[in-house]
C-alpha cells in the first residue's frame, strides 16, 4: 500500500489513521507531510483558525466558526454573517526534545506495532512542520542519558528538512536522563520559548520534574507528550515471567495473574501522578497512546499554541 | 471420621502437585523485556502482602480441592454417635466349606471367621433381624433371629466337607434382607476367597444390598489331597477275587513340590496295603481277595494343613460270581462282551432258570414266568418287531413301551443317575421310551438321549427288577457295542445292577443320599442314626464317612462320602471376579480392626462423597474466580494481543 493510495479521495485522513497502518506507508518525512496537511485541512472546518493575525479576507459564516470573528459591519451592511480570516504571524522559537533511550525501542508488538521512538520521530516532524509553517523557528534534540543530536533553532523550509534528516537517523540505546537535557536547554534557550517533551517518562521523576519546573521558572511554556505503549499498560497473557529492564537489565520474577489488576493500577497512578505534578505549574501534560492516531497529540499542541497567542 | 476404602487415602500425596508448582514452578518462568519494570517494581513493593496472601489462597484453594476429590475417593463418612445404629437386616454368610479347616498358624482359617462374626454381633441389637447363612451347608434351613440365636449358630458351624457356593449363598442373603421390610440391610461374607467358590459366576450379585466382604491379604497356602480312588479299576470286586484300589493325588500348588508322602489303605481299622505318592500321581495298592458281603474303608495320606482331603473312603458289596444268561440274538456285540467277561472270571454264562441277569432280546424272557433277579431288555433292530416287544412289556405289567422315535440325530447320553460305564457313549438311532402308567414310583430313568428316556430300571410287580435299553445293540444305532464301555457296561449290570440293586459309588460331601428300599434308618459317621423319613433322602452329608443304611440293626448298604475334590486347590479369587459376583456396593476389608469399622454401614451416617465432590467443584469455581482477578479482560487482551517483546 502507497501513502497516495491510503489517502486518495475518500479514504481515511493520515494524521486519523492509526499507526500500526500509517507505519507501513511509507518515510517519516512524507509521512509528517501528509498528516500534518490532513491535519491542517480537518481545522479548516474546525474554530481554530483564526487567532492572532493579519487581515487578509472574509469569507460566509460557518457554523462552528467562533463569534469573535464576525465581522459586524459587513452584516450591518449585507444582513449576512462573514468572518475575518487573518494571515498568521509569530515568531515563537520552540524547542522540540526527543528521548532516544533504550526503552522508547521497544513495542508489545514487533512487527505490527511501531516502537516508541518511531511515533516519538514522526510527531516530532509533524509539530516541527506545523510550528514552521506558522513561520515559527524550530530546534530540536534528542537524548538518552545525554545530549546526543541537536539542531538549532531556525525557520523556513529547509529547517524541516534537516530536522527530518536528523531525526531518521536517530536510534534508541543508553539509559535515559531526562533531566540533564533538559537542563542543557534551559541553558541554552536565551529567549522564552515553547519546549515540547517527546519522552516515554521511563526516568526519575523527581528529578525530571524538577528540570520542568526549572524550565518554567526562567519562562518557557512546556509541553510533555507521554509516549505509552499500550503493552506497558497491562500485563502480558502469562502466568509466570522473569521481566528485564533493556535499559538497566535489572530482573524481577513476577507471578503475573498475582498482579495483574493491581499492575494496571499502579501505571494508571504513576501517570496521574505525572498530570497532578505537572499541571500546578503550567506544564502541558498529554498521555499518548502508541496505538493511536497522531492527530490526539497535535490537537494537544494546538491547545497549547492557541493559549500562546 | 473414617473410609471404607481407605487404599484410595494414598492418592493424598498429589497435594504436593500444586505444592510443588507453588513452589518450582516459577523457577522455570520465560523471559520477557520489560521497560516498565518499575511499574512491576512499584506494585509489587505496594502490594506484596496482598499478592502473598493471593497466592497462599489460592494454594490453599487448589490443595483443598485435591483432598476432597481424594476423601470422596476414599469414600470417607463420619461415624454417628456411639455403636447405635437403625435396626438392620443382616445376613451373615459364613463360608464353613471343607477348605475352611484349613489351618494357618495356630487356628483354623473358619475359627478366624467365626471369631469376626461374633464381633459383629456384639454390634449388633436386638432390632436387628439376623440370618446366618452356612455356605458349607446350604441345605440347612436359615431362620431370621437376634443376636443370641446367631450367636449360637455360628458357635456351633464347623467345617464341613462340602464345596461352598458363594454367589449362591449371596443371593439366597440377599433375597432374605430384602424381603425384610427393614430400610437398612447388610450382607457380610466371611469366606476365605477360595476361586472355586465362585464357580457360578452366573448367579445374580446382590444388587444394591451393601456387602462387607472379609478379604485378608495373603500369599495361598500350599496344600496336598488325594484327588480320588477307583476301587476295582472300576469293576467292582467279587467275592474272593483280589482287587486293587488305585490313588490319585492332587496336582501341586507348589512346583517345587514333588515329594512323595506314604499312603495307606485302612479296612476295619487295620492296614491293608501303602504306597508312596507324588503330588499330580497315581498308585494302585493291590489287596487280598474280597470277603463276601460289604468291605468298608479308606485311604489317607499324612494331613497337612488341610486335613479334610487327605482321606477319602471307598465302599463296596462282593458278591459271588453272577450267573448271567442271553435270551434270544442279543447281537455279536452283546455275547463277545460277555464270553470276555466270562473269560476273565467276572461272571458265569448259566442257563436262564440259574441266571441272575437275563439279557434277553426283544423282552422274550419275560414271557417265560417264573421268578428270576433281573431282566436287561435289548429292543430290536427291527422296528417291526416292536408291537410283539410291547405286548411283552405289558403282559410283563412293566409300565413302559417302545415307540419309533420321530427325529434322528447323535447324542451323547446324559442323566443324573448315569452309570460310569455310559458316560461319553453316543447315541444315533433311538425308539422313544413310552410310560404307559405312573412309573414314577416303580421305575427310575438312568439315561437320557436328546431328553428322551435311554435305559429305565424298575421293578415289577413280583419283585422281578428290569431295565430297558432304547438302543439296539449295534453299530448303527449307538457307539457302546464297538467301545471298550461295552464290557464294562455288561460287568456294571451283571454285579452292580442285578447282584446290588443298584451302584452305591462315591458321593461329594453335601450331595444327596438316596436310601435303598429295603433301609429303614442311616447310621452317620458319627455314630448317629437317624430314621428316614418319607423322602428317602439323606441332605446332612456334610461330613465325610460311611454313612450306613440299616433295617432294624442290620446293615443293608454302605455308602462313602467324600470332601468336594474342587475345595482342595486353595487358589484365591481374582479380584475382578470378585466383582462380578459381588456386584458395586462392596467393602473389602483386610485387617480385623477394619472390620467393626466398616459393618453396619448406616451407623456411619452418609457417606462424604458426594458432598466433597460438591465441595470440590465449589472449591474450583472459587479458585476459579480468585484466579481470574489476574486474567486479561477482553479489553486488555485486545490491546496487549500476543506475544509480548520476547527475551
Amino acid at each position: 500500500m502507497t501513502l497516495d493510495r491510503a489517502i486518495a479521495p475518500g479514504a481515511s485522513r493520515p494524521d486519523l489513521l492509526d499507526p500500526a497502518t500509517l507505519a507501513q506507508l511509507g518515510g517519516i518525512e512524507l509521512l509528517a507531510r501528509k498528516v500534518v496537511e490532513g491535519f491542517l485541512m480537518g481545522l479548516h472546518r474546525s474554530p481554530h483558525r483564526g487567532f492572532s493575525a493579519e487581515f487578509a479576507e472574509l469569507r460566509a459564516y460557518r457554523a462552528g466558526d467562533d463569534l469573535r470573528y464576525i465581522d459586524w459591519r459587513m452584516y450591518g451592511r449585507s444582513d449576512r454573517f462573514y468572518v475575518k480570516q487573518f494571515e498568521q504571524e509569530t515568531n515563537l522559537r520552540a524547542q522540540i526534545l526527543v528521548d532516544v533511550s533504550e526503552s522508547m525501542g521497544w513495542t508489545s508488538n514487533p512487527g505490527v506495532l511501531p516502537p516508541k521512538l518511531w511515533y516519538a520521530k514522526l510527531l516530532a516532524a509533524a509539530l516541527a512542520l506545523v510550528l514552521l509553517r506558522q513561520g515559527d523557528a524550530v530546534a530540536m534534540a534528542a537524548f538518552h542519558d545525554r545530549v546526543v543530536e541537536r539542531v538549532l533553532a531556525r525557520g523556513g523550509k529547509r529547517q524541516w528538512n534537516e530536522i527530518v534528516r536528523r531525526l531518521r537517523s536517530l536510534e534508541a540505546r543508553g539509559g535515559t536522563s531526562a533531566e540533564s537535557a533538559l537542563k542543557d536547554v534551559a541553558v541554552r534557550l536565551r529567549r522564552r520559548g515553547l519546549v515540547i517533551l517527546l519522552s516515554d517518562l521511563l526516568v526519575t521523576p523527581e528529578a525530571t520534574r524538577t528540570a520542568l519546573k526549572f524550565l518554567r521558572h526562567r519562562g518557557h511554556e512546556v509541553l510533555v507528550f507521554h509516549l505509552v505503549d499500550p503493552g506497558e499498560r497491562e500485563l502480558p497473557a502469562a502466568s509466570e515471567a522473569r521481566f528485564f529492564d533493556p535499559e538497566t537489565q535489572e530482573e524481577l520474577l513476577v507471578s503475573v495473574a498475582d498482579m495483574r489488576s493491581e499492575y494496571r493500577e499502579a501505571v494508571s497512578a504513576a501517570l496521574l501522578e505525572w498530570e497532578r505534578s505537572l499541571r500546578p505549574q503550567c506544564i502541558d501534560y498529554q498521555v499518548v497512546d502508541t496505538d493511536q492516531p497522531l492527530s490526539t497529540a497535535l490537537r494537544a499542541y494546538l491547545r497549547k499554541r492557541e493559549r500562546l497567542g | 471420621m473414617g473410609a471404607l476404602n481407605p487404599l484410595f487415602l494414598l492418592a493424598g500425596v498429589a497435594v504436593v502437585v500444586p505444592l510443588f508448582l507453588h513452589l518450582f514452578q516459577r523457577q522455570e518462568a520465560r523471559r520477557v523485556s520489560f521497560p516498565a519494570l518499575r511499574y512491576l517494581e512499584r506494585t509489587e513493593r505496594d502490594h506484596a502482602r496482598r499478592i502473598r496472601f493471593r497466592q497462599l489462597l489460592l494454594l490453599v484453594l487448589r490443595a483443598t480441592a485435591v483432598l476432597a476429590v481424594v476423601g470422596a475417593g476414599a469414600r470417607l463418612f463420619v461415624r454417628g454417635s456411639g455403636s447405635a445404629h437403625p435396626p438392620t437386616a443382616l445376613a451373615i454368610v459364613l463360608d464353613n466349606s471343607m477348605s475352611s479347616g484349613l489351618v494357618v498358624g495356630e487356628a483354623r482359617v473358619l475359627d478366624r471367621l467365626k471369631e469376626l462374626a461374633l464381633s459383629t454381633l456384639e454390634d449388633a441389637t436386638d432390632q436387628d433381624r439376623i440370618w446366618v447363612i452356612l455356605a458349607g451347608e446350604p441345605w440347612l434351613p436359615s431362620a431370621p433371629g437376634g443376636p443370641q440365636e446367631a450367636r449360637r449358630t455360628v458357635e456351633e458351624a464347623r467345617a464341613s466337607a462340602g464345596a461352598g457356593d458363594i454367589p449362591a449363598a449371596l443371593s439366597r442373603a440377599a433375597a432374605l434382607v430384602s424381603a425384610s421390610g427393614l430400610q437398612a440391610r447388610e450382607i457380610h461374607l466371611l469366606s476365605d476367597l477360595q476361586a472355586s467358590g465362585f464357580a457360578a459366576d452366573a448367579a445374580e450379585p446382590p444388587g444394591d444390598v451393601p456387602v462387607v466382604v472379609w478379604a485378608p491379604e495373603g500369599d495361598p497356602a500350599h496344600n496336598r489331597a488325594i484327588s480320588s480312588l477307583l476301587v476295582g479299576g472300576g469293576m467292582t470286586p467279587l467275592e474272593g477275587q483280589r482287587y486293587e484300589v488305585t490313588v490319585s493325588a492332587a496336582p501341586p500348588s507348589d512346583v517345587e513340590d514333588t515329594a512323595a508322602v506314604p499312603v495307606r489303605i485302612v479296612i476295619e481299622g487295620r492296614v491293608r496295603s501303602a504306597a508312596a505318592l507324588s503330588p499330580g500321581a497315581s498308585v494302585s495298592l493291590p489287596l487280598p481277595p474280597a470277603p463276601a458281603g460289604w468291605t468298608a474303608g479308606w485311604v489317607e495320606a499324612d494331613p497337612d494343613a488341610l486335613s479334610a482331603d487327605d482321606r477319602r473312603y471307598f465302599a463296596f458289596q462282593a458278591r459271588p460270581v453272577p450267573g448271567v444268561a442271553l435270551d434270544g440274538d442279543v447281537g455279536v456285540f452283546f455275547a463277545e462282551a460277555v464270553a470276555v467277561l466270562e473269560a476273565a472270571g467276572r461272571l458265569r454264562v448259566v442257563p436262564p432258570q440259574q441266571a441272575e441277569l437275563v439279557v434277553s432280546a426283544s423282552a422274550g424272557a419275560l414271557d417265560g414266568g417264573g421268578a428270576r433277579d433281573a431282566v436287561l431288555v435289548l429292543p430290536p433292530a427291527d422296528p417291526t418287531l416292536l408291537p410283539a416287544l410291547n405286548r411283552r412289556l405289558m403282559a410283563a405289567g412293566l409300565p413302559w413301551r417302545l415307540e419309533r422315535a420321530e427325529g434322528e440325530g447323535e447324542v451323547v447320553l446324559d442323566g443324573r443317575a448315569l452309570p460310569e460305564p455310559l458316560g461319553g457313549v453316543r447315541v444315533r438311532r433311538w425308539y422313544r421310551l413310552s410310560p404307559t402308567g405312573d412309573p414314577s414310583s416303580t421305575s427310575r430313568t438312568l439315561a437320557l438321549a436328546g431328553g428322551d428316556p435311554w435305559a429305565v430300571e424298575g421293578m415289577d410287580a413280583i419283585g422281578q427288577r428290569y431295565l430297558i435299553l432304547a438302543s439296539p445293540m449295534d453299530a448303527e444305532s449307538t457307539s457302546l457295542p464297538v467301545s471298550t464301555a461295552m464290557v464294562r457296561f455288561v460287568d456294571w449290570a451283571a454285579v452292580a445292577w442285578a447282584g446290588a440293586g443298584g451302584e452305591r459309588g462315591e458321593r461329594p460331601a453335601g450331595s444327596a443320599l438316596s436310601a435303598p428300599r429295603d433301609a429303614d434308618a442311616v447310621r452317620l459317621p458319627s455314630g448317629v442314626e437317624i430314621l428316614l423319613d418319607a423322602t428317602r433322602m439323606i441332605h446332612a452329608t456334610s461330613d465325610p464317612g460311611i454313612y450306613t443304611f440299616l433295617l432294624g440293626d442290620s446293615a443293608v448298604a454302605h455308602e462313602a462320602v467324600n470332601a468336594d475334590v474342587t475345595e482342595s486347590d486353595l487358589t484365591p479369587l481374582d479380584p475382578a471376579r470378585l466383582e462380578r459376583a459381588l456386584g458395586s456396593q462392596v467393602t473389602s476389608v483386610g485387617s480385623e480392626g477394619r472390620w467393626r469399622r466398616a459393618i453396619f454401614r448406616s451407623r456411619h451416617g452418609p457417606e462424604l462423597g458426594r458432598a466433597l465432590l460438591v465441595m470440590a467443584l465449589i472449591v474450583l469455581l472459587l479458585e476459579a474466580a480468585v484466579a481470574s482477578t489476574g486474567r486479561l479482560t477482553r479489553e486488555a487482551r485486545a490491546a496487549v494481543e500476543s506475544g509480548h517483546g520476547a527475551s
